[in-house]
């Protein structure tokens, strides 16, 4: 009975492709991106987190959850932990409300159309610069003999020991990747403003709304989807931080930036695969737990309204 | 209209203030390529070089042994073939996705791309690699490798994804209907119909996808054998993770390495920033 069933679905399936190949065909590629180079590798990686670190590429000797184990006893995880969920927790809605307050400005009336255009690509910019550039540049600037000290000790201040120090180097981190992103924000929240009918603003002033009643009742439901897509997004981003702790801080001063990502790929360098496959693993369950929890209050709301 | 004219200079001021941190570090590395490494660490704060040296792009005329051409040349080829492969899966996929989603796998292979979307980018490289060794797309002058890992979901073609998907979404099923009652084919549809409609996105895909990617450096250096596959990303990474950095060798790799996308960003800021915003609008 299984066996017959079985046979029509493939007869069937069969049918299906051959009567949509032309289809099948279009989206070869995009699949074999997909699958191939993506849910393959992935699947990979949590194979590997359950493999002895030295027998990866050759016996594959499995070692069920020790790897985890060993990272749940693993201090320096839990800090690693901790650390990437402060920042994320300081960057989104940094950047968010930066976003929305630039976008703000550069909707304002009193800005002519030059002047919008040049901040709008002052802002933006960054987005589109290698990464890798902002941080070399920025580390010069807050370098101990650096633009930022020399600026201090100009206005009579002491030099600080912005990368040398745990608290001021996390907090340059947290600046460069605002730098870096809050121009992607800004534009995708200005956007949505223009997309506001001006005539609802004046029919609230006609029936009297004060201002904050405006952005409560017109400009916030209005980009409501942006901001949740953002959130979204900005924690995706800021959970995945790399490039900054490699290229500024090395993950120091005495791990002060040792993000999950960054701990991850030192445990890769140092060939423990075993380990750096399970924070991957466990760094990917987190973000799409998150992620489908996030969504779904934002969906929500939106129903609501 | 006092008051007002007292909230467009506060604007402008604060506008202006966030423009120069924005731009700062663009004016800190084309003042500082001309300036020696002496001038540069004496007085670290001002911009503009006591006198013009050429000694920067002296130092990065030739690194690791190859010319900055090499690398610049790398650039390119990774650049350009990462835009074309994603664009081209994208919107074919996104098309078939759009004609009819219903079909077995079809599904499967969109939810793979969005999950993979959420895997951190720089350790799905450690499996990739594995991958891409094991199918052979590695070695010297070997650039497939790369290529193929950057044009990922983790990686670059996210955003133009979204950007096809939003765009079929704006297209009226009408128009394929029609073309289905004149007795047209699937290749005649695709052809005759969507395809000139589908120019202006596939041209902001490409941009996008193209800036994006102009800067790849970490699969560069994971799944390379030797410097022959290095970007000039790549090779800026290299300078900087040694102990004494060459400060005139930096700005001036980072000019070299920055002026190319900028200059394509600003010759099509429109396309570009409209492209990204109507693309992550609804997604």
């Amino acid at each position: 009975m299984k066996t017959i069933s079985l046979l029509s679905r493939a007869k069937n399936l069969g049918s299906l492709v051959g009567k949509h190949w032309i289809l099948y065909l279009f989206i070869s590629l995009f699949a074999v991106l997909s699958i191939v180079f993506g849910i393959y590798p992935m699947v990979r990686s949590v194979q590997f987190s359950f493999l002895k670190s030295n027998t990866v590429f050759t016996s594959q000797e499995s070692i069920g959850f020790n790897n985890y184990l060993r990272l749940l006893k693993d201090p320096y995880f839990w800090d690693s932990f901790r650390l990437t969920l402060l920042f994320t927790t300081i960057s989104v809605p940094l950047n968010l409300i930066s976003a929305l307050c630039l976008a703000q400005m550069l909707a304002s009336k009193n800005l002519s159309k030059g002047a919008m255009l040049f901040f709008k690509l002052a802002v933006f910019i960054p987005f589109i610069t290698p990464d890798v550039v902002g941080a070399v540049v920025w580390k010069q600037f807050f370098n101990t003999n650096g633009a930022m000290n020399q600026l201090l000790q100009r206005l009579g201040l002491a030099p600080v020991g912005w990368l040398t120090q745990s608290g001021t180097a996390l907090g340059v981190l947290v600046f460069v990747e605002l730098w870096k992103h809050v121009g992607l924000y800004t534009i995708i929240f200005l956007t949505n403003y223009q997309l506001i009918d001006p005539s609802m603003y004046e029919a609230a002033h006609m029936d009297g709304a004060r201002a904050w009643q405006k952005y409560r009742y017109i400009t916030f439901p209005a980009l409501r989807p942006a901001l949740v897509l953002n959130t979204v997004y900005a924690f995706i981003q800021f959970m995945k931080t790399y490039t900054v702790s490699r290229i500024i801080t090395f993950g120091g001063p005495n791990y002060a930036t040792n993000f999950l990502s960054y701990y991850a790929y030192s445990k890769y360098e140092k060939m423990d695969f075993g380990s750096a496959t399970a924070i991957a693993t466990m760094l990917f369950i987190f973000i799409i737990l998150l992620t489908l929890v996030g969504m779904r209050m934002g969906g929500n709301e939106n129903e609501r309204k | 209209m006092k008051g007002n004219k007292l909230v467009a200079l506060v604007l402008h001021m604060v506008l202006a203030l966030v423009a120069l941190v924005m731009l700062y570090p663009f004016l800190w590395m084309v003042f500082s390529s001309f300036k020696t490494n002496a001038e540069i660490v004496q007085n670290p704060l001002s911009l503009f070089p006591k006198a013009w040296s050429p000694v920067g792009y002296q130092n990065i005329a030739v690194l690791g042994g190859n010319s900055i051409w090499h690398y610049f040349k790398n650039s390119v080829i990774i650049a350009v073939s990462i835009s074309c492969l994603t664009v081209l899966a994208t919107s074919l996929g996104g098309y078939a996705l759009y004609r009819n989603r219903k079909l077995p796998f079809f599904n499967l292979i969109e939810k793979s791309f969005m999950v993979s979307m959420m895997y951190p980018a720089v350790l799905l490289l450690i499996p990739l690699y594995v991958v891409v060794v094991k199918m052979g797309l590695y070695g010297t002058n070997d650039f497939r490798g790369i290529i193929l890992a950057s044009s990922t979901g983790a990686w670059g073609a996210a955003l133009p994804f979204f950007l096809a998907k939003q765009f079929f979404a704006s297209v009226p099923y009408a128009l394929i209907e029609a073309a289905t009652i004149d007795g047209a084919n699937e290749m005649q549809i695709f052809r005759r119909v969507m395809l000139p409609v589908m120019f202006p996105v596939l041209a902001t895909s490409f941009l996008v996808s193209f800036l994006t990617s102009w800067g790849t450096w970490l699969p560069v250096l994971m799944l390379s054998k030797d410097m022959s596959t290095y970007t000039l990303a790549a090779m800026l990474v290299n300078l900087n993770s040694d102990l004494g950095v060459d400060l005139s060798q930096t700005a001036a790799l980072s000019t070299v390495l920055t002026l190319p996308v900028v200059l394509v960003f600003l010759i099509t800021q429109r396309r570009v920033m409209d492209g990204i915003a109507a693309g992550s609008v609804k997604g």
